[in-house]
Formats: C-alpha cells, sequence, structure tokens
C-alpha cells in the first residue's frame, strides 16, 4: 500500500493530501458490500431493540430461556450478531494498513527515510524518485500536527455527526448512558490524539468519517441525526407526550436506589400480560406516585406479595 | 482517559461475567450481548486502538523513530572528537578511549504534545560530524536547528556558546549534513528550511541562498564554489564569496547524498537510483550510471552515502548493499562488491583500501589495486554513521553509542563506549 500511496501521488500531480483523499475513497469504495452488510447487520439489531427489550422484560428471571428466545428472534429476523462484527473485523486490518502506509510514507526523520526504503518496491523506479513526497497540503504540513487546530475540529465533528446517525434511542436509562458516553467519548478521543498525531493522518480520518456519513445515510438514513433536524416549534405536541416518560424513569431509579431487590412494576409484568402503559391496569389501581421513600417500599412491599399469592 | 479505560475494563469484565454465566455456548452469550451490539463493535475497535496505543507507547503508535542522531568524528593528533547520541560532544584518547576533559552535553527544549508525549528537556540529536578548522570544532543540531561551536585545547573541548549560530533562537529547521569549511574558514552548510547559509569563523552570517526545497545533504567546496543538493532534486552550484548562483543541474531524485568534487567534476548519487558526474563549471552532465533504465546493473535503491575517489573510479555505495566502482571519465561501471547490507555510512579511504561497513555492523575493506573485498569485522550493531579515519585504523560508531577503533590491517578491535564513557 505504500507503494501504491507514492504511485497515486506521483499520478494526482505529487499532491500527497489529494492522494489521502483518493486513496481513503478508493479503498473505502472497495470495501463497501462489506461496510453495507455491517451497517445493515447494525441497522437490524438496532430495530430488533424493542422486541429485545421486551424479551429481556419477560424473562428477567430466567437468562437461559431470555437467550433461547433472543437466538429465535434473531434468527426469525435474518440477523445475525456476527454480521456486525465480521465485516468490520475483516476491513479492520486494511484500515490499519492504510494508516500505517500514510504514517510510513510522511517520513520526517533520517530513520524514518531508512525504515522506508526498506517497503519500496525495487521494480518500480518511481516510487524510489518520488520520495520525499510533498507534504504541504493546503494549510497543513501533512507530516505534521495541525498548527491551527481545524484538524481535530473537523475530526471531532465528522465522528461525532457519524456516530450519531448510529446511536440508537434507548428507553432504559442505563444503555442511554452507555451510548451517549460512546457518542462523546470517540469523537473527544480522536479529536485530542489529532492535536498531536501528522495532520495526514487526520485527513485520512476526516475523509473515511464523511465516507461512512454517505454510507450511513445511503444505507439508513439519517439516523440519529434526524432527531436532530426534526425539534423545532411544531413538536411542541410530541415533546408534551412524551413529557410523562422521564417521570417513569426517575421512579424507577429512585426505586432501585431505594432497594435493589424491590422488584419494579414493569418488570412484574407477566408473560402474556400486556400492562400497557405503567400505572393504567395495575391490579393495586395505580394512580399517583409515591410521595415518600417509606410509601414506595410499602408500595413494592404490597405488589411483591401479591405476586407470591399470584403464584 | 482514566475513566474511559475504567468504562473498558468494567464493560469487558461485564461481558465476560456474562460468558461464564452461559456455558451452553458462546453464541447464546452473544446473542444477549449483541443487544448493545453497535456499543460492542465500537467498544472493540476501540480496544484494539487502546492496546495498540498502550503497547506500543505514543511514538511507536505514530509509526515513527525517533530522531536520535548517528554522527561521526574527527581525528586529531591523539584525540578523537565525536559526537555521541544524547548530544554530547566529547574527546577521547584515541589510543585507550579515555575521555579527555568533560563532555558537553547539548540540550533543546522538546515541545510538548497533546497527550503526554513529549516535552521537558532532551539531549540534541546530531546527524552531523563534527568538523574543525584551527582550535574551534563546529557541528549542527537536528532538532535544536543551531550551529554550535567549541574551543579544542588539545586536550579538551570548551562551549563557545556565544559563537552559536543564531545567536538568539534557532533556524527553526533541522541541520541533518556535515558542515563545510573553506580555506579562509568560513563555515557552510544546509538546512532543511532550504536555505544555504555562510558564516564566517566566529559563526556570523555572510550570507543566505534559498534553495526552496529541505536540504539535508553534506556541501562540497572546491576553490570558490559550493555543491550542494536538495529534496527538490536539484544541485547547485553557489559562488562561495557572495552566495550567488552559478548554475543549477535538475535530477530525476532527491539528493541527500554529500557530492564530492574531483578536478574539474562534481559526483553525485540520488534518490533516483543514479548517479551523475557534472562539470563543475558549466554544470552540464558528463555522464550519468545507469545510462538508461533497462541496464541491468542498475542499482536497486537510493544512493545515501558520500562517494569516494581512487585512481581515475569512483565508488559510489548504495542502499542495496553495493559499492559500484565507476570509471570517472566515462561512467562505464568497472566493479561492483556487494556487501549484502544496506550501506548508510559514509565510508572512508586508508591507503589504498576504502573501509566501508552496512547497516548491520558487517566492516568491509575493498582492495582498490587487486578489486578483493575483506570481511574486517562484524559489530552486530546496527551502523549509519559516517566512518572516520585515523592512521590504518577506521572508527565506526554505532548506533548502540559504541565507538569501535578497528585495525584495517589485522581487523583487531576495542570498543569504547560513549554513553557510559568506559573502554573495553
Amino acid at each position: 500500500m505504500i507503494n501504491i500511496l507514492i504511485v497515486l501521488s506521483n499520478v494526482l500531480f505529487n499532491n500527497f493530501g489529494l492522494t489521502i483523499i483518493v486513496l481513503t475513497f478508493i479503498i473505502r469504495g472497495a470495501m463497501f458490500p462489506l461496510t453495507r452488510r455491517q451497517l445493515k447487520a447494525s441497522k437490524g439489531m438496532q430495530e430488533l431493540q424493542p422486541k429485545i427489550a421486551e424479551l429481556r422484560k419477560k424473562y428477567a428471571r430466567d437468562r437461559q430461556k431470555l437467550a433461547q428466545e433472543q437466538m429465535a428472534l434473531m434468527k426469525e429476523s435474518g440477523v445475525s450478531p456476527a454480521g456486525c462484527l465480521l465485516p468490520m473485523l475483516i476491513q479492520m486490518p486494511i484500515w490499519i494498513a492504510l494508516y500505517q502506509s500514510i504514517i510510513r510514507v510522511l517520513a520526517a526523520n533520517p530513520e524514518d527515510f531508512l525504515n522506508l526504503s526498506r517497503h519500496l518496491y525495487t521494480p518500480w523506479s518511481v516510487v524510489f524518485s518520488q520520495v520525499p513526497l510533498e507534504s504541504q497540503f493546503l494549510w497543513l504540513d501533512l507530516a505534521n500536527p495541525d498548527p491551527l487546530y481545524l484538524m481535530p475540529i473537523l475530526v471531532g465533528g465528522t465522528m461525532w455527526l457519524q456516530q450519531k446517525m448510529v446511536t440508537p434511542e434507548s428507553a432504559d436509562p442505563n444503555q442511554q448512558t452507555q451510548s451517549q458516553m460512546m457518542l462523546w467519548m470517540l469523537p473527544l478521543m480522536f479529536g485530542f490524539f489529532t492535536m498531536s498525531f501528522p495532520s495526514g493522518l487526520a485527513l485520512y480520518w476526516v475523509a473515511s468519517n464523511i465516507i461512512t456519513i454517505i454510507m450511513q445515510y445511503y444505507i439508513g438514513g439519517w439516523g440519529g441525526l434526524s432527531t436532530l433536524f426534526k425539534r423545532g416549534p411544531q413538536d411542541t405536541s410530541q415533546k408534551a407526550q412524551k413529557r410523562p416518560a422521564p417521570v417513569e424513569t426517575k421512579k424507577k431509579e429512585t426505586m432501585k436506589a431505594v432497594d435493589a431487590d424491590i422488584v419494579l412494576p414493569r418488570e412484574s409484568t407477566e408473560e402474556g400480560t400486556d400492562y400497557g402503559t405503567s400505572g393504567d391496569k395495575r391490579e393495586d389501581g395505580g394512580g399517583s406516585y409515591p410521595d415518600s421513600i417509606d410509601s414506595i417500599k410499602r408500595q413494592a412491599r404490597r405488589s411483591k406479595s401479591k405476586r407470591r399469592k399470584r403464584r | 482517559m482514566t475513566r474511559y479505560l475504567e468504562s473498558y475494563s468494567h464493560s469487558s469484565l461485564q461481558m465476560s461475567k456474562n460468558m461464564k454465566l452461559h456455558s451452553s455456548g458462546i453464541l447464546k452469550a452473544m446473542s444477549r450481548e449483541v443487544i448493545h451490539g453497535r456499543n460492542l463493535v465500537l467498544l472493540l475497535a476501540n480496544m484494539v486502538l487502546l492496546v495498540i496505543l498502550i503497547s506500543a507507547g505514543c511514538t511507536s503508535m505514530l509509526g515513527r523513530g525517533i530522531a536520535q542522531g548517528w554522527a561521526g568524528g574527527i581525528v586529531v593528533d591523539d584525540t578523537i572528537i565525536v559526537g555521541s547520541r544524547g548530544g554530547k560532544i566529547m574527546a577521547l584518547d584515541a589510543t585507550d578511549g579515555s575521555l579527555q576533559g568533560d563532555p558537553v552535553v547539548l540540550t533543546v527544549q522538546l515541545p510538548s504534545s497533546a497527550f503526554g508525549c513529549g516535552g521537558g528537556t532532551s539531549g540534541v540529536a546530531i546527524y552531523s560530524s563534527p568538523v574543525m578548522n584551527e582550535n574551534l570544532v563546529y557541528i549542527g543540531g537536528y532538532n535544536s536547528g543551531k550551529v554550535y561551536a567549541f574551543l579544542f585545547d588539545g586536550e579538551s573541548l570548551t562551549a563557545e556558546s556565544e559563537y552559536n549560530f543564531p545567536r538568539e533562537g534557532d533556524l527553526g529547521a533541522a541541520i541533518v549534513g556535515e558542515l563545510a569549511i573553506d580555506q579562509d574558514g568560513n563555515v557552510f552548510f544546509g538546512c532543511a528550511n532550504g536555505t544555504v547559509y555562510a558564516l564566517d569563523a566566529t559563526l556570523r552570517s555572510i550570507w543566505e541562498y534559498d534553495t526552496g526545497d529541505e536540504i539535508w545533504s553534506s556541501p562540497a567546496i572546491a576553490e570558490d564554489t559550493l555543491f550542494i543538493g536538495n529534496f527538490g532534486k536539484k544541485l547547485y552550484a553557489l559562488n562561495t564569496n557572495d552566495g550567488t548562483e552559478r548554475w543549477v543541474f535538475e535530477t530525476r531524485g532527491a539528493i541527500i547524498a554529500a557530492p564530492l568534487v574531483n578536478e574539474d567534476r562534481v559526483y553525485f548519487g540520488t534518490f533516483g537510483r543514479r548517479f551523475y558526474a557534472v562539470d563543475t563549471a558549466s554544470g552540464e552532465e558528463v555522464w550519468r550510471f545507469p545510462s538508461d533504465d533497462s541496464d541491468e546493473s542498475k542499482p536497486k535503491n537510493w544512493f545515501w552515502a558520500k562517494p569516494l575517489v581512487n585512481n581515475g573510479t569512483i565508488y559510489a555505495p548504495n542502499m542495496d548493499g553495493k559499492v559500484y566502482a565507476l570509471d570517472a571519465e566515462t561512467g562505464a561501471l568497472v566493479n561492483q562488491f556487494d556487501l549484502g547490507g544496506a550501506i548508510v555510512s559514509s565510508p572512508v579511504m586508508i591507503g589504498d583500501l576504502i573501509i566501508v561497513a552496512t547497516q548491520e555492523g558487517e566492516v568491509y575493506s575493498v582492495n582498490t589495486v587487486n578489486n578483493e573485498q575483506e570481511l574486517l569485522a562484524s559489530l552486530d550493531e546496527k551502523t549509519q554513521a559516517p566512518l572516520f579515519a585515523g592512521t590504518d585504523t577506521v572508527y565506526v560508531h554505532t548506533f548502540e553509542d559504541n565507538l569501535y577503533a578497528i585495525d584495517v590491517q589485522t581487523g583487531a578491535s576495542q570498543k569504547f563506549s560513549l554513553s557510559t564513557d568506559t573502554s573495553e
């Protein structure tokens, strides 16, 4: 790949910045079938989330059964867990090779040059005479970090957009927290790295992120980004409808904090019974939310004893 | 970062815990984990990244070597003056390698990077071998972008920092090549900022000439003309008196190897795997080797080391492991000596012997009379610094910061450690 980069640079007017962008496009394009499989599998997995969440509620106490049901559900939906991982694993060595090639070609000191000389393909004269490559591209010296810190912002920004598109909305606060962490942590981390890495590598990341965003849009639309676009005055009715949800979540979290063994009303749902919205059809009548910790405990004990009686 | 690592380790622990819970099969465990399928993929990708980062260290993560320098030295009477790794300039007794006086340590403030790599103070990396005029020794610093002056009193070295060039600050770019001194004691060198500098003996600027491309090559001086190559694939001939351009010769590859001037020709090799002879007065090409690309004897790698001349034959070492012996008049290939390893160190001539070392530390002598090559020593240490010679002795400064003194007649060697200042 080092030799291809150098030859391509020769073809592209000795412009190594352009070479990085073009080669990234070529490689990502060649791997598009794999990427598509991965994104589709990922999307399929996202679509199964509500059903899987239901199964988790249903078989909260029977992990064996839960696993069987999940497998059955995925088999039925034609979604495979390996579908997400395998294409990713196949592509990873190619990404690493591209990354390593860019770094090696952007040799900066005598040791780097001697190391590079061992990777040049002897029959191709051009790869020998082309080195060292022209490292100036726009305002960047591709062999050094961006002094204006624009590339870290671009890397972080494009990575956030890419992540946001595929981050599923989840009712589970734990999962939501994890998703939020991933949504912010990766772009921040890569933005941070970019401040020290050669800007040629940052250029590769930006190009790669933009391609991924395009591919994701092509396969699954705007995904998580659509919620950003929808937020406007016309959605106030939707917001009003969603308003009770946080109260429920808050209540659930409060109860968890009081006693980990307390089984929440939502989790007490039995097989074949649909209680719908929390509190609507509970045997204790539901209704108002408890206003003290003691009443929460009492309420939980009551529902626990009722459940035992039913059994 | 710590919290991030903690969250990873927590996720990993959770995953392994879940795996253990379901001994009935990995797939079943996976099926539960794929509830967070997307996150799992991201976790995996980032774990790989973090493993590389942590295990390889910040710099190796960049896939880059650290510039550490590989300076050669000079022999003055019974004293060796050499630049060691770590930015030390030292004077050693040539007979036993003992240190004469304290070494002068050159330091540079390193720029700190975003995540803790770099920063602080470090020894200057030195690629430029010392040169001497009267009692002043000069050396160029790679990562300091400065030329340093030292006073040699016949025994030890003293830093003459008031002579350093530039007096304040630095050139903002590396000095890789050696410095050259003309008959008037003026000092000349090329810098990675693309400029050729001419300084007087006290390192005050006389003139500057901007070539427009990085310079790593050492200059060569003949009478009042300076020859130097750059990354822009050009060889420049400049008037040493005022820095005016006499001519520019364009090639097909970057020029890092120092040129050699002999009689009315300048000889040099390039990254384009060609070796040229150019007329010093007109700048016209006299010959090139190989004359065409289909030549089977074509060198297979870059010319990095400086060539030598003896008895009308040019000896051009190449990184393909061969020394090409070319007729100085015609450029015809007279002979080639295959040493089996890349040649980065510039060779030296002692009598009729060319002493040349491979990157792997094999030191050979090539007899220019009978064309026999002989292995003098196997050092088993990376060798990239230019070799330098005393009477019947060649000095090899290895990457492990050892200096070997090898008798070219017998092959007997002495090892002087430059890092601990003791001899073996």
